[in-house]
């Protein structure tokens, strides 16, 4: 018991990660907390569905079409929406707040409330070191996951974009008197913001079914990572998400499955209360 | 009259900025010519690091208008004002603390060189470091650093966005006399390397006595004066602004 809860421990804590780092990558460059981020989420995943689906597009394809589109989508709504509020940022919470309540009800209009599940990658199970057998797909979700946290990193740490990133979320002034156009960065960040919120979507959404409200929870989780890891710390979201995923799991399995998310909020409050920065926040932060 | 403008390489005319009730500059009009090491001089709260934030681009002017090489970039944002061609260093240091001394000068390299290759902006971003002594450095996270390898890094970052105009911010502060020597002739050898004009603020008049071709002297946000490094140190006035009565 204790090898299967870890197991799922480990792979819904990577998904945790991947969603949290598109919120811990707003909150860090942009100051912004995106309450609208689980519906990104769930909009990939209804994106991925209707193109492999309805449209019979290949899999990856679908998936890579509907990141792409959340992608885009999150471009326009950080012009459109978040661009004119700098400066106060309460009102990108509220609008953003504002945002989630209009898309779940355009997902409820549209697709109906009806669990809908894009088919999976792969079938069948793997017999996981004899000790018990593992669905591939959420096998799959994991290296999936892994994958794409990965990249992530290489582009934060490798690249003259990333070296951007990290300037401008350690000091945005300095960042802008070294050149950086923070307005269009902006930009870009949020947009890579959601595209990871879907690329968490299209990962887990073969496993969970999408449904209109399915991205509460998932947003919830996120931003408890996002504060136990440290607002803004990346690393952080890695840590306190496999600390959340294993938590909760271990806590279901040995305790109960109904109080599954209070461990996760225990945990958060002991955090807070020996940390109030997060695992990996700075003090001031 | 085209080529006299030519020298000029900044202009401000008429510049006045308000913070709420207080006249922080009042019409300053001021002019750095081409190619040469102008000082900026005025006792505490005269208006120094205001005047340099509104060339910068940091705050806009509430009004008059600073011309880069005849064209007016009043109010521009900081980036663009960064990308054509002024840097400027603080007086307070402000390096990206979490990130590597290379790093740190790599941001301005490529911003000014979108594109560029991996190879390149490391080669350009180690040359500035070199040009500033701190090659040894370029893996050590910049909040490890000393105050004086901090101002260096300063300078360095402010290097790698390739500037025309480079405005220092009391960069001497808190060295000992040995180190001003270097500084200054390391500033000197900035301009006649790198071809590049200086604005300079300092506190430290040994060295702009000894650096500077011009002296501007503010006084509670008005011009006072401006000459030569003698002219200004003998006149009355400025020593009344700066000891009283």
């Amino acid at each position: 018991m204790f090898a299967i809860a870890s197991m799922n421990g480990i792979v819904i804590g990577v998904i945790y990660a991947l969603s949290a780092l598109g919120v811990s990558l707003v909150v860090g460059i942009m100051n912004v907390v995106n309450f609208a981020h689980g519906e990104f989420y769930i909009l990939a995943g209804y994106f991925s569905y209707l193109f492999a689906t309805a449209l019979g597009m290949n899999l990856l394809a679908a998936m890579t079409l509907a990141v792409a589109i959340v992608f885009v989508f999150g471009l326009l709504v950080e012009y459109t929406l978040i661009r004119p509020t700098y400066g106060d940022d309460l009102y990108s919470l509220i609008l953003t707040f504002i945002l989630s309540i209009v898309l779940q009800n355009a997902y409820l209009l549209i697709f109906g409330p009806y669990p809908n599940k894009p088919p999976g990658w792969v079938r069948g199970a793997t017999d996981i070191f004899g000790l018990f057998m593992y669905g591939n797909q959420r096998l799959a979700a994991l290296v999936a996951g892994t994958c794409v946290i990965v990249f992530v990193f290489a582009m934060i740490k490798l690249t003259w974009f990333g070296r951007i990133i990290r300037a401008t979320s350690q000091d945005r002034g300095m960042a802008e008197l070294n050149g950086v156009n923070t307005t269009r960065l902006n930009m870009l960040s949020f947009g890579l913001g959601c595209a990871l919120a879907a690329a968490a979507g299209v990962i887990l959404a073969p496993v969970f079914p999408v449904t209109p409200t399915a991205g509460v929870p998932v947003a919830l989780t996120a931003f408890v990572v996002v504060v136990l890891g440290g607002m803004g710390s990346l690393r952080g979201c890695i840590v306190g998400g496999l600390t959340l995923g294993l938590v909760e799991n271990l806590g279901a399995a040995y305790l109960s499955t109904g109080y599954k998310h209070v461990f996760g909020f225990i945990i958060l409050i002991l955090v807070l209360a020996i940390r109030p920065s997060g695992l990996f926040g700075h003090k001031e932060a | 009259m085209a080529r006299e403008d030519d020298l000029k390489l900044v202009q401000g005319v008429g510049i006045t900025k308000r913070f709420g009730g207080v006249q922080a500059l009042s019409d300053v009009d001021f002019e750095v010519e081409k190619g040469t090491i102008v000082g900026l001089i005025g006792p505490n709260g005269a208006g120094k690091t205001t005047l340099f934030n509104i060339v910068a681009g940091a705050i806009a002017p509430s009004s008059g208008v600073v011309r880069f090489q005849g064209e007016d970039i009043t109010g521009w944002s900081a980036y663009k004002v960064c990308r054509r061609g002024i840097a400027r260093t603080f007086q307070v240091t402000r390096p990206f603390g979490e990130m590597t001394c290379l790093e740190n000068v790599a941001v301005g390299v490529v911003n000014r060189q979108p594109g560029c290759r991996r190879s390149q902006w490391t080669a350009l971003a180690a040359e500035c470091l070199e040009a500033v002594g701190l090659r040894d450095l370029a893996a050590t996270e910049a909040r490890h650093l000393n105050v004086v390898q901090k101002k260096r890094l300063e300078i360095a970052r402010a290097l790698a966005t390739r500037p025309e105009l480079l405005m220092l911010d009391e960069v001497l502060g808190g060295l000992n006399s040995q180190e001003i020597q270097e500084a200054v002739a390391f500033i000197q050898g900035l301009r006649d390397q790198r071809r590049l004009t200086i604005l300079w603020i300092e506190h430290v008049m040994g060295a702009i006595m000894q650096a500077t071709e011009k002296v501007i002297v503010l006084d509670q946000g008005k011009i006072l004066t401006t000459g030569t490094p003698t002219e200004v140190v003998n006149d009355p006035r400025v020593i009344h602004a700066y000891l009283g009565d």
